[in-house]
């Protein structure tokens, strides 16, 4: 099947900072990508040339096989949009605003039906300032959702909402996910692209550093485990020469504070070595713990930062 | 006729308007509030009152006495007695506008203010009295006949001017306020991101000023004709055409300051700025006659001035439109240079 979108090398500046740096991507019919990067990636500029909000400076941007230049309006019709903090009319009632933007499509859903897509049966008919801003969120996503769009772009859908709240709007997205449906999500938070995505593309100072399924860019980059321990104070730095000495496989782990934090396929061998040496030299270690590798870790391991600091 | 979009999208104006009470209370019940207070105040003229000082003076005389005496029983005179300093503070104050003091054998000293008005008419009241019990005798009988005429009177005046104050404000605060703050929250952004036209949105604002400008339109008129039985000596049909033509004007202001202004402040700021001169220059509530003639040439090519102008021109003189080129110059003017200029310069975010 032709691909939904396909962005090629795209480029943008704004006066010295490059805010998008040569990133190309596609989003594939019935797939998710999702765009993960820290605050200021790139990721919002990113997303809105492909809505056709901003010109990139250079670059070429496909969709449905149409060029977004030159047949925007044909495009938009079957696209849907859910920009950054976005108040809605707040004096309109859900059934109201989703009518007014209803109209703006040539073809749209019954507003009723929008109204069930996102399980706001109750709260048709309250103004949109009397909901909660989860509430407020479905009814930007059934706005979104009301022609019915083959390709969905969602910017950050879920920041500032509580975990319920976020939860619910996973599950409509969810649902929405269909065979001819592509959905392209920036976002933050790396639950919310392991749960959505299909495809995740790490994006840091506006271009892609890495991408794939989550599984595979989780096993290719960090490996299946992460190994992290931390030895008793003060003991760290006498030790340091004999220690990397020993344990070859010691510059391969990240220091975060005083704590290494190893990535591995292999944790039972690198357990025993690290065991040996510990006795061997008489140190003590203070922490000792293994779990299983995440987005954040893929992120850390090929920036050197933590998304969160970035 | 009107397109599916375009017909939401003013119902979502009509909704906005109708759901917010305090706009409603601003447009519809403000200009009431001033046409009340002021009507009324000014409906029985009383003469106006002046605060005097009475000075010390070095040796009493009779002649000092009878001054005093005639003074202080007079019902336009407010007389305050006291040293020149404590006077001088309350000519500070406002409260007297002028000070005399009576010398022995028969010498009066006026102090005031030569370039404050009503200084100037306490003086001249004072001395005619003060002539008076010297012995002056006026030659000529006058006699003082009131005239109301229809049309003549002060609230005759006010309503046209307080219908374009009405028409301004509305126009200046509404279209700027809704539309930055629509920037300000991403929603033009969000329309922009959908096949509706661009033209679609700012009609939309036009039909939405049509329906507020219709609500203090009726405001203003019922409260008129219902108190204070005013009357349109001109044709209906012009004064319809100018107010709306008014509101256009304002409304094309309106458009150019929101054309890229992202924060509410600025364009509240912008707006006061640009209406406060108005208000006080463009003879809303007096006439501008009063204002030096320089000015009276800059304020004449004011919308409001031009408007207010018109509208009296119309209600009160009965001219017809044909006869209001300069007026209608001007805020033609200013409705087609600042549309002009709003939808080059306008940005969705």
């Amino acid at each position: 099947m032709e691909p939904l979108l396909v962005a090629t090398e795209l480029r943008k500046s704004f006066g010295k900072v490059t805010a998008v740096d040569g990133l190309s991507l596609n989003v594939q019919p019935g797939e998710c990508l999702a765009l993960l990067g820290p605050n200021g990636a790139g990721k919002t500029t990113t997303v809105e040339m492909l809505e056709g909000l901003q010109n990139p400076d250079s670059g070429t941007i496909q969709i449905f096989g149409k060029s977004l230049k030159h047949e925007r309006r044909a495009i938009l019709e079957s696209v849907g949009v859910m920009l950054q903090d976005t108040q809605l009319y707040k004096k309109l009632t859900v059934r109201e605003t989703l009518s007014l933007f209803g109209s703006f499509f040539r073809k749209s859903l019954n507003v009723d039906d929008a109204i069930a897509l996102v399980e706001m049966q109750e709260k048709a008919d309250a103004r949109l300032e009397s909901l909660s801003g989860g509430q407020k969120q479905r009814a930007y996503l059934a706005c979104s959702l009301i022609n019915e769009p083959r390709l969905l772009f969602l910017d950050e859908p879920t920041t500032g909402l509580d975990p319920q709240a976020r939860r619910l709007i996973w599950d409509l997205l969810e649902k929405h996910k269909g065979r001819d449906r592509g959905i392209l999500l920036t976002t933050h938070y790396m639950d919310e692209a392991e749960k959505l995505a299909d495809r995740v593309a790490v994006v840091d100072h506006g271009k892609i550093i890495a991408e794939g399924t989550p599984q595979d860019l989780i096993r290719r980059i960090c490996g299946e485990q992460i190994l992290c321990f931390r030895f008793a104070e003060t003991q760290l730095d006498q030790h340091r020469p004999e220690l990397f000495s020993k344990l070859a496989w010691l510059k391969d782990a990240t220091l975060v504070g005083d704590r290494f934090e190893l990535t591995t396929s292999n944790t039972i061998m690198h357990i025993g070595e690290l065991q040996r040496c510990v006795d061997q030299l008489g140190l003590k270690l203070e922490e000792l713990e293994m779990r299983r590798a995440t987005l954040e870790d893929v992120f850390l391991k090929l920036t050197g930062r933590s998304m969160r600091d970035a | 006729m009107l397109s599916h979009s375009l017909r939401e999208q003013i119902k979502c104006r009509w909704r906005e308007f109708r759901r917010e009470p305090s706009a409603f209370f601003w447009v519809v019940f403000m200009p009431i509030v001033w046409m009340l207070a002021l009507g009324f105040a000014f409906s029985k003229p009383h003469p106006e009152t002046y605060g005097i000082g009475w000075l010390p003076a070095s040796e009493t005389s009779s002649f000092r006495e009878i001054v005093s005496e005639k003074l202080s029983v007079d019902h336009q005179l407010k007389v305050r007695q006291g040293t020149s300093e404590e006077l001088e503070t309350k000519m500070k104050r406002g409260e007297i506008s002028l000070m005399v003091q009576v010398e022995a054998p028969q010498q009066v000293r006026y102090f005031f203010d030569a370039s404050n008005p009503e200084a100037v008419r306490a003086r001249a009241y004072v001395d005619s009295l003060i002539q008076a019990t010297g012995g002056r005798f006026d030659p000529v009988p006058t006699e003082n006949q009131a005239v109301s005429v229809e049309g003549g009177r002060y609230v005759d005046f006010l309503i046209p001017g307080l219908l374009g104050l009405s028409v301004m404000t509305s126009s200046l605060f509404g279209v700027g306020m809704t539309i930055v703050s629509n920037r300000k929250e991403n929603l033009l952004k969000r329309y922009l991101a959908t096949p509706m036209r661009a033209w679609e949105y700012v009609v939309s604002h036009i039909c939405g000023r049509m329906m507020v400008l219709t609500a203090e339109f009726l405001a203003v008129m019922i409260t008129g004709f219902v108190i204070f039985h005013f009357k349109v000596y001109g044709s209906w049909l012009s004064y319809i055409v100018l107010t709306i033509l008014g509101a256009a004007a304002f409304t094309g202001i309106a458009l150019l300051c929101a054309a890229r202004t992202r924060s509410i402040p600025m364009i509240s700021g912008l707006t006061n700025l640009i209406s406060l001169p108005m208000m006080m220059l463009s003879g809303v509530f007096f006439s501008k006659n009063n204002l030096p003639e320089w000015l009276q040439a800059v304020t004449s090519f004011l919308p409001l001035t031009a408007l207010n102008d018109g509208l009296r021109k119309i209600a009160l003189e009965g001219l017809p439109l044909m006869d209001l080129g300069f007026e209608i110059s001007v805020l033609g003017a200013y409705t087609v240079v600042c549309a002009a200029l709003a939808q080059r310069l306008f940005r969705w975010y």
